[in-house]
């Protein structure tokens, strides 16, 4: 890897503690951060907190699936029993809705459960075989003792400068600069 | 970094004295809505009986709910039941309350349960009916049940107190849950007997064989929306304030939501299965309730009951608000007593197509034992149970899982 000024893929802030970490990740949100990332050897639910990652439209994405499944399951019913194969049982009306209830809600769980799987996979770029964040020298230890956070040159407000003065004030062991 | 090791003692989370004030106003609520039910019971002794009947299920759910999560809690453990147990405890020491309640009951039931009478019991279409609906065994049975709440009760109580004097062993612990785990068993069946013995014996030509659990399911959830609310006034203040993270609101109405959907579940196969069948040994039960005005506490239910705080408890950020999650539970709860109100009511304003129409029979009178009764019982219910909560401290701070609650999460 050549030495010197490229494009980098962000800065990297190396924490002992998730209580560092939490700590940092709060802050540069709070100064205006929102492409970043945390690293831990462990969930961190605080982290995710703290960087906004709940803010996100999977549910959005699941409950248009859900009613896709729903209306879509439903309609199939009453194609089936009131336009292709009108069959009386039982001396009910062919568009007898209480029975078809439960497939319209097998649909909608199925519906939504395939765009939760399918939109997490599309809104978090997996599968990923190839990470910058890997080229960060330590980061091993971020599936062993470590917390990371990394603060990504794609958020508008990052600046070399400012944004390493900004991780330095919340004193990490190291902070690294990720080359792509 | 440095920590300086603090014992934390039940001292620490006595109850604040907000609850005192909570509790004289439930007594000043209980005695002026009970004086209204007492010259209710003297002037319309029958309404008077449907409506407390109605109420007895409603506040019944409360405590033996509450039995019900205390021993569950100690089965499988977590943040919730630690959060909840006090109340829960306080909750299922008025099962005594309840059995008073009872008793204008067991006096009226001639009024109440039409098998009562031979005559009645005859056409009923099985001559082996009596074996189980006759009054002597009506009796011993309701004895039965309460007198398995009270042992569980007591058992439960008794370690309770033992662990909060730091005096419990680990094996102590086991025999607590093994305990809790025959218990609920035991709640199960009370409960599904109670519930066919009180309600569905109301239209004795009927059956359901999930009443027991539609009921079981009624009153853990009337039970947690009654945590969340009261857990949630708590925790404005001390000592509950310096526990408290919204995680614990978010578990709490995700239990409630779990709840809401098992509600509607049950109601519903109870329903499409009684529905496809269509034999009339079963469903003049839904016609009785889908005509004469019953029908739109019907709808009432499906959309209030199950449709409306089923979408709303969907989103994250709504279970995480206190005042959000606060609003559906009490929402919720009083659905609860609409649904008990259309469970038994139309029993007794059956309506006939010409002859008479069901809700139309249902007069002031009526109206105002139903909407009396539930408040008077609650008001004296409450007040027996803020006593209680007031005597100890709000937290099991001797639970081994307990100061795990007191950590931040990030250590």
């Amino acid at each position: 890897m050549k030495a010197g000024p490229g494009p980098i893929f962000g800065l990297m802030a190396e924490f002992e503690t998730p209580t560092e970490l939490v700590h940092a990740a709060k802050g540069a949100y709070a100064a205006g951060y929102r492409k970043m990332d945390t690293y831990t050897p462990y969930p961190l639910e605080e982290a995710a907190e703290a960087i906004g990652a709940h803010h996100n439209r999977v549910s959005l994405i699941v409950l248009i699936g859900a009613m896709l499944g729903m209306v879509g399951g439903y309609s199939l019913e009453y194609w089936v029993s009131v336009i292709a194969y009108p069959i009386n049982s039982g001396g009910k009306p062919f568009h007898s809705w209480p029975a078809f209830i439960p497939v319209t809600f097998e649909c909608a769980i199925l519906g939504a459960s395939l765009a939760a799987v399918f939109g997490m996979l599309a809104l978090n770029g997996l599968p990923q075989p190839y990470h910058p964040v890997f080229n960060a020298p330590n980061f091993v230890r971020a599936s062993k003792d470590r917390f990371f956070l990394c603060i990504e040159a794609q958020d508008p407000r990052f600046s070399p400068s400012d944004t390493r003065k900004l991780l330095e004030s919340f004193q990490p062991e190291e902070i690294t600069e990720v080359p792509y | 970094m440095s920590q300086t090791l603090v014992r934390i003692t039940p001292k620490d989370f006595a109850p604040p004295a907000f609850i005192d004030r909570m509790r004289s106003i439930s007594l000043t609520v209980g005695v002026v809505f009970g004086a209204m039910a007492v010259v209710g019971a003297v002037l319309y002794w029958n309404i008077f009986l449907r409506a407390w009947l109605y109420s007895f299920m409603f506040w019944l759910g409360l405590t033996t709910g509450s039995l019900a999560l205390l021993m569950l809690q100690y089965v499988s453990g977590g943040n919730w039941g630690r959060l909840g147990r006090r109340i829960w405890e306080a909750a299922a020491s008025n099962w005594w309350l309840m059995l008073l309640f009872s008793l204008p009951i067991a006096a009226g039931m001639k009024l109440l349960f039409k098998w009562t009478d031979p005559a009645v019991a005859a056409t009923l279409g099985n001559d082996k009916i009596h074996y189980y609906l006759n009054t002597p065994f009506f009796l011993v049975r309701g004895a039965l049940y309460f007198a398995g709440w009270a042992i569980l009760y007591t058992i439960l109580m008794r370690w309770s107190k033992k662990e909060e004097a730091g005096d419990t062993t680990p094996a102590q612990f086991v025999f607590i849950q093994n305990l809790s785990g025959f218990g609920i068993v035991f709640y199960a069946l009370s409960i599904t007997f109670a519930s066919i013995d009180w309600t569905m014996s109301l239209y004795p030509q009927w059956w359901s064989t999930v009443w027991g659990m539609l009921f079981m399911v009624g009153q853990v959830l009337s039970t947690f929306c009654f945590t969340i609310w009261l857990f949630t006034r708590l925790s404005g203040s001390e000592p509950v304030s310096r526990i408290f993270k919204v995680d614990y609101l978010h578990d709490f109405g995700k239990l409630m939501f779990a709840f809401v959907v098992l509600w509607a579940y049950l109601s519903f196969s109870q329903w499409l299965i009684i529905w496809s069948g269509n034999m009339l040994s079963e469903i003049r039960w839904y016609v009785m309730r889908l005509n004469n005005g019953w029908q739109y506490f019907g709808t009432i239910l499906i959309f209030v009951h199950f449709v409306f705080p089923f979408a709303l408890l969907l989103s994250r950020n709504t279970k995480r608000s206190k005042t959000r999650v606060v609003a559906i539970a009490l929402l919720v709860m009083f659905m609860r007593l609409v649904d008990l109100f259309w469970q038994t009511a139309p029993n007794f304003y059956p309506g006939k197509q010409g002859v008479d129409a069901g809700l139309n029979n249902f007069g002031w009178p009526d109206a105002a034992m139903y909407i009396v009764c539930p408040i008077a019982m609650g008001g004296i219910w409450l007040f027996f149970f803020y006593m209680r909560l007031s005597k100890r401290s709000l937290m099991p701070v001797n639970d081994p899982g307990f100061t795990e609650m007191l950590e931040a999460k990030h250590g």
